[in-house]
């Protein structure tokens, strides 16, 4: 597959040369979208990975990423919530078409979010929080939740 | 000074971009390959940080691509900026790699040339195929830069910030940031009479107007830098110097030839804005966007000049993208893994089988699992439904084998069987359930084999034809155990199972054996025979604690293997049983295997102590889980009696005389093969004779005759 005219890449001395772009690590881009469940009534987290030419990450991949943290947290493992461990397990990792997009995503299971959430605000000590700062609270515990089972990065 | 190398555009699609394609081929374009007109965006450069080092990484100089590349009217999110391209989609891979592509990438260079629209030479071009029955999609992208001799260097300093060179303060910078029509791929900066920064857009006419009056050191000419390295600034610049210089006294194509003139070679003082929001920092260090003096060395070599007309041949132009190795090649994406059923059916298994995994059992080796190649000898009730729990571990190589058809009374039982399979004599039942298997899940290896196994009792017949085959047959068992690492006994009497017993034992493979009664099952493991551990066969060294040996289904038979089948009732041959009972046993035959697997010594894990067996103890009290796999106990022998609703967890050792895995049938095997399997199938005596069970009988006569019956009168009351 040649032949493409005036390509005297060798040449072209004003062109960052292929080795050095190249050696940054492979582009993997992850979209991540939250989502609102209209059966569950909670927010839902949605992701998709792909590859820069436009292919999708498989599972493998996925696990590859360390994005996932099903490896690295068995259910007895303390979090920064001291008081009790986690009891929640990894949640239910899914495939599905994200409700608005269309486009096929990975996303987790919203079954038992309230439940996980719910502990967690326990845990704290739920004061009387209203209004919007109680839902502020409550998508806090939700993050941590979150961020239990995957590598926010935040 | 240094020359500058110019950061080239990498492509970077989203998976939408080839939907949206395949939606069209499918239903616009069809076959025709005409243009498609696309967008393209591209951002500021970004870096990240890499958590394990610390150290800055740049993101990649992109070119975005998606399905709203083909949406006319979409519009630009914030930071962005969009570029127009051209799409051409062959119709088949030959013509995608015949195409001729210095033709077309030549007619955008001249596009671009005669453009008066500086954001033009932003434009690209995308070359594709769509194989839709792979789902692969091979691209191409070109991205025509004009490359001008001698080549532009960076003055003296290289790229500085902007925020610390002192050529802007932080209120000029602010009001860069907060430009209109922030979206502009290049824009002009002045700093005014008054000493204020002004900015505006590089549209068509307003350079160089727009620095009429303007002294040089307050001209500068910025553009949004889609590469975030220190010191290589975007591929746009490459023509956005080009439109300048074309543009500026004396290079301007209406003026006379350059040579007649020594004209000053150009230099520009630009910015690469890299800055999308002001930053917290103060004192201007948090500035992103560096300022450089980009010039010529010397007066550009604008090729030959037209006699005819005063204007000047378009400079070269270079900008196919490379593919992911540096090569000047096109790139192939593979969407197979979101697309193609097949292997969307084989990532849903295996998810499935990682949630276990992850949420209840981290432990648990899948891999080890997987991998396991399970040979069914007998594809009846048991075998059928040992391959479907099989399957739900997600086990890719199951054989089967059987040597019959399949009948109308099956399908009910054998949930592999349609009533098709039985028309016209019936289909063979190996190969017909192995393709069933297929059918529901077709990332298995599923094969069938249509085999008698011989056994002893049932004599070959002297005839050469027949001998040979039997030798034939047994040499095919024999290399089939040897491929597989579990044997699963499912067979429907008790004599078929000898043969591959004593090849499972020679061979040291994992045996599993399921045997039904009416409402009564057996499912053991053969005991493991791997050569570091020696069967101990005095009862004193058993005294003194050395493990023994698990034994074979034959262990506990003071008889060889018979025939049982000749001159049965009915019911007899036709094994009636409880219909529950089958998958029950199937089932737990299958999760034993697991169990074993995935205990640390494997064939050769321990059974449980009785305590732990009978219920009396639960291993956490007594400290001592060596006998457990993740998975828990890993049994010998499981008795199932569903009229009670039971199990029985058993244990039996290895006999020294059995038939079936003794130290003798193994090594008698070993050496004489086939001869001396055959004098087992023919000589009722044989085997009997061999390990010494003839004698037992001899040896349990004489002992009872030795004792000394002690008869006493009377009512024996002092005992």
């Amino acid at each position: 597959m040649d032949d493409v005219g005036q390509q005297e890449d060798g040449g072209d001395e004003s062109a960052l040369s292929p080795p050095t772009v190249k050696s940054q690590a492979r582009t993997v881009t992850i979209d991540q979208f939250i989502v609102y469940s209209a059966t569950f009534q909670v927010p839902t987290f949605y992701f998709s990975a792909h590859q820069s030419d436009g292919s999708t990450l498989g599972l493998r991949d996925i696990e590859a990423l360390r994005l996932l943290n099903a490896h690295s947290r068995p259910n007895s493992e303390m979090n920064s919530y001291a008081i009790t461990p986690i009891a929640s397990p990894f949640p239910l990792l899914s495939q599905g078409d994200h409700p608005t997009l269309g486009t096929p995503c990975w996303y987790f299971h919203p079954c038992e979010t309230s439940t996980a959430v719910q502990e967690i605000l326990n845990d704290i000590g739920e004061m009387d929080w209203v209004g919007e700062d109680g839902l502020a609270r409550w998508m806090g515990a939700w993050f941590s939740v979150l961020s239990s089972a995957v590598d926010l990065r935040m | 000074m240094p020359i500058i190398q110019f950061a080239p555009f990498s492509s970077l699609i989203n998976p939408t971009f080839w939907h949206t394609l395949t939606q069209l081929k499918i239903d616009v374009l069809k076959l025709s390959s005409d243009s498609v007109p696309i967008t393209g965006s591209y951002t500021y450069g970004k870096t990240v940080v890499d958590r394990e080092s610390g150290k800055e990484i740049a993101l990649g100089s992109n070119l975005g691509l998606s399905g709203e590349s083909f949406d006319a009217a979409h519009t630009a999110s914030p930071h962005s900026v969009t570029v127009k391209g051209t799409l051409k989609n062959f119709n088949t891979i030959e013509e995608f790699k015949s195409s001729d592509k210095a033709a077309l990438f030549n007619a955008l260079a001249d596009e671009l040339w005669s453009s008066d629209f500086p954001e033009d030479g932003n434009k690209f071009l995308v070359l594709t195929f769509a194989d839709l029955k792979k789902y692969k999609y091979y691209y191409w992208c070109a991205f025509p830069a004009f490359v001008v001799k001698p080549s532009w260097e960076i003055g003296e300093g290289g790229w500085e910030s902007v925020g610390s060179g002192g050529s802007f303060g932080e209120e000029d910078l602010r009001t860069i940031a907060s430009r209109e029509e922030p979206n502009a791929p290049f824009f002009l900066v002045r700093r005014n009479a008054g000493g204020k920064i002004e900015t505006t857009p590089l549209i068509a006419s307003a350079y160089p107007g727009f620095f009429t009056d303007v002294p040089e050191k307050d001209r500068y000419v910025a553009f949004i830098d889609p590469s975030s390295l220190p010191q290589n600034p975007g591929w746009p610049l490459r023509n956005l110097l080009t439109y300048l210089v074309r543009h500026s006294a004396p290079y301007t194509s209406t003026a006379a030839s350059p040579a007649a003139t020594s004209p000053k070679p150009p230099s520009f003082k630009i910015i690469s804005w890299r800055d999308t929001d002001v930053p917290s920092e103060d004192g201007g260090k948090g500035w992103k966007s560096l300022l450089g003096r980009v010039y010529l060395p010397a007066a550009p070599d604008l090729g030959k000049t037209s006699t005819e007309v005063e204007k000047v041949v378009r400079w070269n132009a270079i900008g196919w993208e490379r593919d992911g190795k540096g090569k000047m090649s096109p790139r192939l994406a593979d969407l197979g893994g979101m697309m193609d059923p097949r292997r969307l059916a084989d990532q849903a298994v295996d998810l499935n089988l990682k949630l276990m995994r992850w949420r209840i059992l981290p432990a648990l080796d899948l891999e080890r699992v997987s991998r396991t190649k399970c040979l069914l000898l007998g594809a009846g009730t048991l075998g059928c439904y040992v391959a479907r729990v099989l399957m739900g571990w997600g086990i890719r190589k199951i054989t089967l084998l059987d040597s019959s058809r399949v009948s109308f009374s099956n399908p009910v039982r054998q949930p592999l069987f349609e009533f098709e399979d039985c028309l016209e004599g019936g289909k063979p039942k190996a190969e017909c359930a192995a393709e069933r298997l297929t059918k529901i899940f077709p990332g298995v290896d599923a094969q069938g084999i249509t085999l008698s196994i011989p056994m002893p009792g049932h004599p070959i017949p002297a005839n050469e034809a027949i001998v040979n085959k039997t030798k034939a047959d047994v040499a095919k068992l024999e290399a089939l155990i040897e491929e597989h690492d579990v044997v699963f006994l499912l067979m429907d009497s008790r004599e078929s199972r000898w043969l591959p017993t004593l090849i499972g034992a020679a061979k040291n493979k994992l045996v599993l054996n399921a045997a039904l009664g009416f409402d009564t099952y057996l499912v053991m493991r053969h005991g493991g025979h791997t050569p570091s551990i020696s069967t101990s066969t005095s009862s004193s060294e058993e005294a003194a604690g050395e493990k023994k040996k698990l034994g074979c289904y034959f262990c506990n038979d003071i008889v060889a293997p018979a025939d049982s089948l000749s001159d049965r009732t009915l019911d007899q041959m036709c094994t009636v049983t409880r219909p529950g009972l089958a998958s029950i046993a199937a089932a737990s035959a299958v999760e034993l295997m697991v169990s074993t697997i995935q205990h640390p010594l494997g064939i050769e894990a321990p059974a449980p102590p009785v305590e732990i067996a009978t219920g009396k103890q639960s291993s956490l009290d007594s400290g001592d889980t060596s006998h457990e796999s993740v998975l828990g106990i890993v049994p010998h022998q499981i008795r199932g009696f569903l009229a009670q609703w039971r199990n029985m967890i058993i244990k039996g050792d290895a006999y020294s005389r059995c038939t079936g895995c003794s130290d003798i049938v193994i090594n008698e095997y070993r050496s004489k093969g086939f001869e001396m399997l055959l004098r087992a199938f023919n000589e009722s005596k044989y085997l009997e004779e061999l390990t010494g069970l003839d004698r037992l009988y001899e040896e349990g006569e004489k002992a009872l005759g030795d004792v000394d019956w002690i008869e006493e009168e009377g009512s024996g009351e002092d005992f």
